[in-house]
């Protein structure tokens, strides 16, 4: 028999919390307020992503009844070298691509942050505006520029008396090219963000650096690069990530081609489920990818979170 | 004693009435560097957008020339009549809005209520059910597809307004939005209304929601723009050409596939992409604003 402190309740006495049962329903309303979000969420948000794992041991093939297969996936993705060479296309666009669009980005930024408002806004629009204007569509005209016979880009290559390239055709020039349209055509969410970032950073600090007697380079590297640094990371973190995803531009500009050679994991997956119509090792190298994408987020985290005081 | 009068030192104090003239003779060096290096970069940046527009009012012919022309000589609206009569383009559209409509109403409607909620009241289990939809952020896209493919196959709403539309009907970001947002808010507002005798869904609606006008406003936007230029959710969730939408619908007329139709994909981008341009360009302080919500902290 369980012995149990005998208190006495008076009315004096504060009453203890009530029961879990009470606390939900005098919440109900905000139950109710989140009601619809919770379920969609989990019909189509979390449901997804636990159902993915549970196909990823399947060998989920239209038309025909799916069994349970364990690991095999896995095992079939790491084995097969589609995989890897899909990797070393990936690993290439995020390590090239994100840091340097991320500086070109922060450069321009900072050349921004000196100007009257004005111009500032403008700048601003002009870079955001492509962002605006979908990826297909986007993609598709720097495609056209990129045109080996009929495109902006050889015509200009031919005006300053350089060769022309055959950019589609061939996975290196191809690569540059994607990467050339993203690093020209994108950043304008990273620059209303670094201007925003250091809009944040007190005057006072440039001030004291000055009468030190700091120049331009060192107040940036001293200065402006440290504080920036939240704002970095958050954008290399995302930019790894979305990166990591890089499907569309691909897909549009060479479908992975010439014969899989710029063919991304992303592009791996959507041919595997949609293409060869596996959905159980689509969903497996969708997994491996996540990992990957995991873990270099982690790092990032690791290597440049630092709590900057000042 | 010959006293020395010195003048003060007055340094014209920069206003607006000064001329571009005047201002400019005042711009140092760096500046200067600043302003061409940036012009540069924004013609580079605009550049695509110049060129899908000449692009689109060339007839083909005049597209695939070598070298190409950079001021079109002509104005032929051919393209744009072949994309509403060789493509159901109209259709296109057609689903475009209905989508693109349906999902900012209900992610502004459902969103503002999550927000509302975790924001303003407590309850149980309120920060694991946060986190875990904070956490659906992280996971990158491409792992919940598949599975997400295969439900929406299951349901019989592949190729169906539903299947487009009620997935993305919430999302974590805007729910996050609104969260920051109405915790701005005054509480005792609420509190004195249901005083009054308002209802609760009285407060919401009446109260919450047009105090909430500013984030409604780019969450509102940002989905607009985002869920026009979505590609790859509907690629996937379409197969029936009349379902497609402007994005997807177009990307099919580029690949090695088929005979690319130049003209085409010009003129189709430029009426994709024109009302978005002057979305974006009416609403630019919202979206630069809604920008920064996103990735500054506090």
């Amino acid at each position: 028999m369980i012995r149990m402190a005998q208190v006495k309740v008076t009315s004096t006495q504060i009453r203890s919390e009530p029961g879990i049962l009470r606390q939900i329903w005098s919440a109900r309303w905000a139950y109710f307020f989140i009601a619809p979000i919770a379920i969609i969420f989990l019909l189509f948000g979390l449901g997804p992503v636990l159902y993915g794992f549970f196909i990823s041991l399947q060998d989920v093939k239209f038309g025909s009844p799916s069994f349970f297969v364990g690991l095999k996936n896995y095992v079939d993705a790491l084995k097969d070298p589609y995989t890897w060479n899909a990797l070393r296309v990936t690993l290439i666009f995020v390590v090239v691509l994100v840091p340097i669009a991320t500086a070109v980005h922060l450069f321009l930024s900072v050349l921004i942050f000196r100007l009257p408002e004005r111009a500032q806004t403008f700048y601003k629009a002009a870079f955001y505006l492509p962002a605006v204007i979908s990826a297909v569509i986007l993609t598709m005209i720097w495609w056209w520029i990129f045109n080996p016979t009929y495109g902006l880009a050889n015509y200009v290559l031919t005006l300053v008396g350089a060769g022309t390239v055959p950019w589609i055709s061939r996975p290196g020039p191809a690569i540059i090219a994607i990467i050339i349209m993203s690093v020209a055509g994108g950043g304008g969410g990273t620059i209303v963000l670094y201007t925003a970032a250091l809009g944040g950073i007190p005057r006072h600090l440039y001030e004291s650096a000055d009468i030190d007697g700091a120049r331009g380079w060192d107040r940036f590297w001293n200065i402006t690069l440290p504080l920036l640094k939240p704002t970095t990371l958050y954008l290399l973190v995302t930019g790894t990530v979305g990166t990591f995803q890089i499907f569309t531009q691909v897909f549009l500009f060479t479908q992975g081609g010439p014969a899989r050679t710029t063919e991304t994991v992303a592009m791996l997956v959507y041919d595997t489920a949609f293409l060869g119509l596996r959905l159980g090792p689509a969903a497996a190298t969708s997994i491996l990818l996540f990992g990957v994408i995991a873990l270099v987020a982690v790092f990032l985290f690791r290597t440049f979170s630092t709590d900057v005081e000042y | 004693m010959a006293t020395t009068v010195t003048r003060p030192n007055v340094k014209p104090q920069r206003d607006q009435s000064t001329s571009i003239l005047d201002r400019l003779s005042r711009v140092g060096l760096p500046e200067l560097i600043a302003y061409v290096l940036l012009t540069t970069w924004a013609l580079l940046s605009l550049m695509p957008i110049y060129w899908m527009v000449v692009n689109s009012v060339k007839d083909v012919g005049s597209i695939i020339t070598f070298p190409p022309e950079l001021i079109p000589s002509q104005f032929d609206l051919v393209n744009y009549r072949d994309v509403f009569v060789k493509a159901p383009f109209a259709r296109w559209i057609l689903n475009s809005l209905v989508v693109t409509v349906t999902i900012t109403g209900g992610q502004v409607l459902f969103c503002s209520m999550a927000g509302y909620s975790f924001a303003k009241k407590r309850f149980p289990g309120q920060n694991v059910l946060f986190w875990v939809l904070m956490a659906s952020i992280m996971i990158p896209g491409w792992v919940t597809l598949i599975p997400l493919y295969v439900i929406i196959a299951r349901l019989h709403w592949l190729d169906t307004y539903q299947g487009l539309i009620v997935p993305n009907l919430v999302g974590a970001w805007g729910m996050f939005l609104m969260k920051q947002f109405m915790q701005t808010l005054p509480t005792e507002f609420f509190d004195a209304a249901r005083i009054d005798g308002a209802s609760e869904l009285g407060v919401f609606w009446q109260i919450v929601m047009p105090l909430s006008r500013p984030g409604l406003a780019v969450l509102g936007i940002f989905t607009f723009a985002w869920s026009w230029n979505d590609f790859l959710y509907p690629l996937l969730m379409t197969s029936k050409i009349d379902m497609r939408t402007i994005q997807v619908g177009m990307s099919l007329w580029v690949g090695p596939y088929n005979e690319v139709p130049y003209g085409m994909v010009m003129a189709g981008s430029t009426v994709a992409a024109v009302p978005m341009i002057v979305f974006f360009l009416l609403f630019m302080r919202h979206f630069l604003q809604g920008i920064t919500l996103g990735g500054l902290k506090g």
